[in-house]
């Protein structure tokens, strides 16, 4: 917790400084005198608005973002009633494992999921098979545990809205999230 | 004289060997049972909180008219098929009228202002037939009760015609569902088992799952995901008290009571795998019943506390188990086709309500705690989630329709009448509590 | 008095009744009973079949009785009613049919087919007018006859012969088929596969009760399951009540004045 703190802080001013960027439209108060002072009808140059800034998002290091660039995706898929992992799944855990390694001060949190074929219960049973499941593939390439944390939403949080194989496919998941990094 | 003599004396002959004929009656109506339930009469109407009393005796019918005609069990007549009977016939009614009617029993009372601003409901039961009376109770309110006084009521003629006891006197607990299905807010909600007397619980910023009442008290358990920590709770819905059930690192979920409302059962996870976990709620301690790569989960206990009743996949696919109360002697119960999840036993003891997974369908069944008599009650897309009556009857659960919309709906054990609760959100999670007091 | 003069008697008494009684079925039935067909849902269907397969060839083998011949002219009035309880079991309806004309053509015994007629009003959501209309007839049709003339036929019968096996079938069909349809048994109750009760019925000659069923027995009853018992013994006892007056054979009244009934629900459930 000690170490967590001053990187949340560190986050969090990233965030406000972020937003603080986005939000360059000027306050009413600036802009409300122009109209007023105009005598001759036409505008001067005190009324003219420059164009905005442009603003380029760019990722940052340790990010979501980052993560997806780096690994191809935050998500693997599992087949129905299972929690095995697939070459495909592998491939992408493996690459979410490697780009953790160069993140070190990075934690996540994996959310497993199930599709809306099943019964509660066993559904937040089965989500918590998958994002376990993942966690133990990501430790065995060597990322520490104590970096990861797991939590099952059953099938309350579905991708994809749907009641069909396409849609089920896609909501049988695990997702590694960055919860915290620079 | 000699005639009446030689007659009575061929009567008795002819008695003994006409006697000896006894003929099996081995089938019958499963039609429902006609009723006739006329406004409760009221002295000269006076004004109350909850309006006045004719106008609640109007009403107190149309209550026990619904919840009657609900079971599928009993049909209301049409209030014009004979008149109300007035306040001085309440203890005779005409019953001429309702024998033409062709009801079999006559519900009626009366509704009294009291000075000290109660109400006095009154409810007798009749078999138009026998013109017996079948029960007579009366009942002390206050203007807000009303409703109770008329639940009760039904639970006397429910119970007297039927030989079960009732059920109406009492409450839903369910998750009420809006917005999307991929952000779905969910809130716990409390209602009469009628659907009267709505309240939202919870403001929807947590999802919260599965809400079980305790048969005891007003204590409700539920899991929530508040502060993405999802775990059991205990809330007091008198008090408004609430806490987390024990301290687990992992998640915990599935919870119900103990028939004497002391051990919440429910899952706590490790390692992917859920165990069965029983808590006492005074000293707040826990205790492992099951361990194993599997996931063991969905407790539900018997009547009498012995033994519990879960679901695990331990086999190779999700079935039900039944094991000692302690944890041992799990033996296997369901057998068959597909998978079988989220068993309730029932308060009556003799059957096991649970979900039947088979050719990608969600049906509710019932089963023999000893594993024979699977009987499939429902034909859905996809129904899960049964929940009990407080006499074992009536079978509570949510169905959830391919369009993704869900609701609760209700159906005797018998298989028959399906029908749905109307609730002001959709619905899901429905946990039928125990008859109040 | 010699048996033959009691026959005749009998045989007279049997002629007015069924004039009487096809007269009064007629008003009482013809108008009403269109309407109640469909909804119907009765369960005795099956049950008769079963039990009515040996009295078909009764026509032949019941030479005592002297009325057939009689009836079969006023029976075609009849045969729509027995089909009243089909529709919902189509396939098994058309062989029941076909049974209970023979047994009806054999006793003549045209009210057993009152029965459907009484089972309409369960069925029949809030008709009210027809649930009116239905319990007025059957009083009304009932045939009155002199106490004289009932304490004559009846002192005559007792002296034949005991009552031949196809003649109780008979008798026990048509008490069956009226009785069966007014019963609503308590199914779903817990103990209601184990549980069976007995009344003793005391019958008038109209076929209304003489006196309240007797409790005679009841099989299944616990300590723990005193209310469903009682509730079960009371659903049997309101069959009886609320589908009086029975219709039977009134050469037979001295074997069906009293009788009991076994009221056994557990092929239902």
């Amino acid at each position: 917790m000690t170490k967590a703190l001053p990187l949340l802080l560190v986050a969090g001013s990233l965030l406000l400084a972020g937003c603080g960027k986005t939000r360059d439209v000027l306050p009413p108060e600036a802009w409300q005198p122009a109209p007023a002072q105009a005598g001759t009808g036409a505008i001067d140059q005190a009324g003219t608005v420059p164009p905005p800034e442009p603003v380029r998002s760019t990722t940052l290091a340790g990010s979501q973002a980052a993560l997806v660039e780096a690994a191809g995706s935050d998500t693997i898929l599992f087949p129905f009633d299972s929690y095995g992992l697939d070459e495909k799944a592998r491939q992408t855990l493996g690459a979410q494992a490697e780009w953790l390694g160069r993140n070190p001060e990075v934690r996540v949190s994996i959310e497993g999921h199930a599709d809306e074929r099943g019964t509660r219960e066993y559904n937040l049973a089965l989500g918590e098979r998958r994002a376990n499941a993942a966690k133990n593939f990501l430790a065995a390439q060597g990322v520490g545990t104590e970096r990861m944390s797991i939590i099952s939403y059953g099938a309350e949080r579905p991708a994809v809205d749907g009641s069909n194989e396409e849609a089920w496919a896609l909501n049988r998941r695990a997702v590694t999230l960055v919860v915290s990094g620079r | 004289m000699i005639r009446t003599f030689a007659a009575l004396f061929l009567a008795l002959i002819a008695v003994p060997a006409a006697a000896q004929l006894r003929i099996d009656i081995t089938s019958g109506s499963q039609a429902a049972m006609p009723v006739a339930i006329p406004a409760f009469p009221t002295g000269a109407p006076v004004a109350t909180p909850a309006g006045n009393t004719a106008e609640l005796g109007r009403q107190v019918a149309d209550i026990i008219s619904n919840n009657l005609s609900g079971t599928g069990l009993f049909r209301p007549l049409p209030a014009g098929a004979f008149a109300a009977p007035t306040m001085n016939q309440v203890n005779a009614p005409p019953f001429g009228s309702f024998r033409t009617a062709a009801a079999q029993a006559l519900v009626t009372g009366f509704v009294t202002a009291n000075p000290d601003g109660t109400l006095t409901i009154g409810c007798t039961l009749y078999d138009v037939f026998s013109e017996e009376k079948l029960a007579a109770q009366g009942f002390t309110v206050t203007p807000a009760g009303w409703r109770r006084a008329a639940h009760k009521c039904s639970d006397i003629v429910y119970s007297r015609l039927t030989g079960e006891s009732g059920y109406f006197d009492s409450r839903i607990v369910y998750v009420a569902e809006s917005g999307p299905r991929t952000k779905r807010v969910k809130r716990l909600a409390v209602m009469d088992q009628d659907g009267a007397n709505h309240r939202f619980l919870t403001s929807g910023a947590s999802l919260v799952l599965m809400p079980r009442f305790s048969p005891v008290n007003e204590t409700l358990s539920y899991m929530s995901f508040q502060n993405d920590r999802p775990r059991m709770w205990i809330y007091n819905m008198g008090t408004g008290q609430q806490q987390p059930v024990g301290d687990f690192d992992s998640m915990s979920f599935a919870g119900r009571f103990s028939p004497d409302g002391r051990t919440l059962v429910f899952s706590v996870t490790r390692a992917g795998n859920s165990d069965i976990h029983a808590y006492d709620v005074a000293s707040r301690t826990t205790r492992r019943l099951t361990s194993g790569n599997s996931i063991d989960t969905s407790p539900s206990f018997s009547p009498d506390g012995r033994a519990i009743v879960f679901e695990s996949d331990r086999g190779g696919s999700q079935q039900l188990y039944v094991m000692n109360a302690d944890g041992s002697g799990a033996q296997r119960i369901s057998f068959g086709e597909g998978r079988a999840g989220s068993p309730v036993w029932s308060p009556r003891g003799d059957l096991i309500a649970f979900t039947r997974i088979q050719g990608g369908k969600f049906r509710i069944a019932v089963i023999r705690p000893d594993g024979s008599g699977e009987r499939l009650l429902t034909d859905s897309w996809q129904d899960e989630g049964p929940s009990w009556s407080p006499n074992g009857r009536v079978i509570l659960f949510s169905r959830t329709e391919r369009n993704g919309r869900s609701s609760l709906r209700s159906i005797d054990l018998t298989g028959r009448n399906d029908r749905r609760i109307p609730t002001p959100l959709e619905a899901s999670d429905p946990a039928w509590g125990p008859l109040l007091r | 008095m010699t048996e033959g003069r009691a026959l005749g008697i009998a045989a007279g008494l049997h002629l007015l009744l069924l004039v009487a009684l096809s007269l009064g079925l007629a008003g009482a039935i013809a108008p009403e009973s269109e309407p109640d067909v469909t909804p119907i849902e009765f369960l005795d269907v099956s049950d008769v079949a079963t039990v009515t397969t040996p009295p078909k060839p009764s026509m032949e083998a019941a030479p005592q009785d002297p009325e057939p011949p009689a009836a079969a002219p006023e029976m075609p009035e009849a045969p729509p009613a027995p089909q009243v309880p089909s529709p919902p079991t189509p396939a098994k309806a058309a062989p029941d049919v076909a049974a209970q004309d023979a047994i009806a053509e054999a006793v003549a015994a045209a009210p057993a087919r009152q029965p459907p007629s009484k089972a309409k009003p369960a069925a029949t959501a809030g008709q009210n007018a027809a649930l009116v209309d239905r319990s007025k007839p059957k009083a009304a049709a009932k045939p009155r006859e002199t106490e004289d003339f009932e304490k004559t036929v009846e002192d005559a019968i007792p002296k034949q012969a005991k009552l031949s096996a196809i003649q109780a079938a008979t008798l026990e069909q048509a008490i069956r088929a009226q009785i069966a349809p007014c019963w609503n048994p308590p199914i779903g109750g817990a103990d209601v596969a184990e549980m069976t009760a007995v009344l003793r019925i005391r019958l008038n000659r109209d076929g209304t009760v003489a006196a309240p069923p007797e409790f005679v027995s009841q099989s299944g009853a616990t300590a723990g399951n005193q209310a469903y018992a009682r509730a079960f013994v009371e659903t049997a006892r309101r069959a009886v009540l609320r589908c009086a007056p029975l219709q039977l054979p009134a050469d037979l009244f001295p074997y069906w004045r009293e009788f009991e009934l076994n009221f056994d629900p557990r092929l239902m459930t």
